[in-house]
Formats: structure tokens, sequence, C-alpha cells
């Protein structure tokens, strides 16, 4: 994998925004930056981890139980993200718990398994599985950083959930309150994640049109 | 036709190992956060300062003539619902989810950080838990919770007479 292909994952295939891929928790959890952020590492480590192992074990893993075997890797790796959650983050744990837990059924871990950790050998599948949740990451951290703000007007409140008692001064205000509190609800994060999608939709076409416009020359 | 239902075998024992691994790992840490999260729900929701011992890991706590306090775990929708309850001679009965994975948005109405529910029955008499028919449509949930009550709510008050 070259550092084009890493950029495309992580860009142009977003699998948030472009593919629109493990919405649920994208939407569910992204309501602050330190959710996020928490999720965001939760992912990682279950990307990560089931790519590797499926592509270590591709040679064993018979064609026709491909999918369940997938599945049982990617099971693992979330129970043990939860277990180590519960155990060394107790406070995170209890707020995005639930999200967790449904990673395991995030289409965006089943489809770079089958699509690419199945097929290729380790050192390619790593940094797929980098690309793929670096990108999720962005997602989820950009989103979560937009509704803070415009939700309660903070950047980072409850950095020590994640970060330690160190962390807890982080938080920045922006303002006394935030502007738009649906922000911080389900439908606050439908709306916000539709207009940064045709933010991005827009700048993808205006750059695409500048292209074709400097080729003609 | 023998060698995939081996390949097959041999990952699920990959994956049991590393399950039995990482839980031999956690357990203790996991039990103390769960105890101590109770211990904070017990003062929280008795809103009088208990002294607990600093040992305290068992499963009922005598605090006559103030009150009688429980942990317990009902079968819910999707693992084991674990909560605490609060037996008060002056306020009656309180009952807190300590921990559960019920679907978000549906079963999670026993969670008192999202949703008012569980406190407005705060108090509320042996009879109206037993009435309880239907909350948001999650029945296994709505049973574990009407369980807890009916099955430990008689024994508590009991206590303290």
């Amino acid at each position: 994998m070259t550092a084009a292909d890493f950029k495309n994952a992580v860009l142009a295939n977003n699998p948030a925004w472009a593919q629109l891929l493990g919405l649920c928790p994208l939407l569910a959890v992204s309501n602050s930056v330190v959710n996020a952020l928490g999720l965001a590492a939760a992912s990682t480590l279950v990307v990560i981890g089931s790519n590797t192992v499926i592509s270590a074990l591709r040679g064993f893993i018979p064609d026709q139980a491909r999918l369940p075997s997938f599945v049982l890797v990617i099971a693992t790796f979330t129970t043990v993200t939860t277990l180590l959650l519960e155990a060394f983050a107790f406070d995170l744990y209890l707020k995005i718990a639930l999200y967790v837990q449904i990673i395991v059924t995030n289409c965006m871990i089943l489809g770079r398994a089958e699509a690419f950790a199945s097929r290729q050998p380790v050192s390619r599948a790593i940094l797929d599985a980098a690309g793929t949740a670096v990108g999720f990451a962005i997602a989820l951290i950009g989103l979560g950083a937009v509704r803070e703000v415009l939700g309660q007007g903070t950047l980072f409140e409850n950095a020590h959930l994640l970060f330690g008692e160190s962390a807890a001064s982080w938080t920045i205000d922006i303002g006394d309150a935030g502007t738009l509190p649906l922000a911080l609800y389900p439908p606050g994060a439908f709306l916000t994640t539709g207009v940064i999608m045709a933010l991005m939709t827009s700048l993808k076409r205006s750059t695409h049109d500048r292209q074709k416009m400097n080729t003609r020359r | 036709m023998i060698r995939p239902v081996l390949n097959i075998c041999l990952i699920g024992a990959v994956c049991g190992l590393v399950l039995s691994a990482t839980q031999a790992m956690t357990r203790s840490h996991i039990d103390e956060n769960r105890l101590r999260q109770a211990q904070a729900l017990l003062i929280d929701m008795a809103g009088w300062d208990i002294q607990l011992d600093g040992e305290w890991r068992s499963a009922s706590l005598n605090l006559c003539p103030d009150g009688y306090f429980v942990r317990g775990s009902q079968p819910g929708y999707t693992g084991p619902i674990e909560f605490v309850l609060l037996w008060e001679p002056a306020r009656g009965l309180t009952l807190r989810v300590s921990n559960h994975r019920e679907t978000p948005g549906i079963g999670d109405f026993i969670d008192h950080n999202r949703s008012d529910w569980i406190t407005s029955m705060d108090g509320a008499s042996l009879d109206r838990w037993a009435a309880l028919d239907n909350v948001t449509g999650a029945t296994v949930t709505t049973n574990a919770v009407r369980s807890a009550l009916t099955e430990h709510g008689p024994v508590l008050m009991e206590q303290c007479r």
C-alpha cells in the first residue's frame, strides 16, 4: 500500500463521509470530542486487531465460512476492547459502552476484512486498517467538535474521563452556552452530518471541476 | 471436508483463549469498579451520609433503622441487568440500574443517566411495580425491573421493623 492509497482511504474513500459506513455509532456517540475520541480509539483497536488476525489466518479461513469467521474475530476484539474499557476507563465505559459493543456489527470493519485483509499480506492489511481507522476517527472527532461547540459552547469537556485527572482543566469555553442545543441530540447529529456531507460534496465537485478545466487548458 | 471444520475450531479456540486471558487480566479491576459504583449509587439514592466499611463487598447492607440495601441482577434483553435497591421505611423503595446492555433508545429507559423514568418511580408501592405493563415496548427489560422489585421488595420491606 502506497502513501496515495493511505490518503485515499482517509479522505476520498473515507468510511463515514464517502462510503456512509458505521453511521450508527458515529451519530450516537459524537456529541462531544471526548466521547468521539473514546469511540475512535476503540474502533481503531478493533479494526487494526481484526484486520491483522484475519490477514494472518487467511490461509486457514475456509472460503465457505469466511463471514462467520470474520465476525468471530471482530467480536473477540470488540469484547476485549469493552473489557479493557470497563477495567481501566470505567467512567468513559459507562458513557459509551453501549456503542462500543455494536462495533461488532460495524460494516466498515467487516467490509475491510472481506475486501482487503482476507486477500492481502499482514503489512498491507495493517496499513489499510490504519487508514480506515484514521478516516473514521477524523469523521468522528470532526463531528464531535462541531456538535460540542454548537450544542454546549465547549471543546474537550470531560477530558479527564480519557486522559486522567490532570486533563480536567483542558476544557475550552467558547461562549457562555451553545447556540444550538439541538446539536447534542440525535436529530442534531443527522442535521450536522447532512451539512458536513453537503459541504464535502461541494468541495469535491469544485476541486473536480477545477482539475477538469486545467486539463482542457 | 474435515479440514475446514478443524480450521474453524482452531480459530474459535484462539478467540476463546484471547477472551479468557483478557477476562482473567481485567476481572479484579472490573469487580472493584462495579463495587465502587454500587457504593456511590447507594449514597446518592439514600441522600444521607452512610458510613461504609472500607472493604464492604456483600450483596446486602443492613442500615436499619434508616434502611436496607441489596445488589442483584435480572436477565435482560442483551445480558444481565445489574441493579441496586434501597428500602427506607420513611421513603419506600428506590431502584437504580448499575450496569446493563439494553438497546439504546428502547431498553435504556432504565438507566437513570439517560431517562427520568426510573427516578419517577422512587417510592412507588409494590402494587404499582407489580402492575407495570410495558415501557417503550421493551418487554424483556420491563419484566426484568418488575421482577427485581417483586422478588426482592417483599423481603426488603420486612426489614427495619
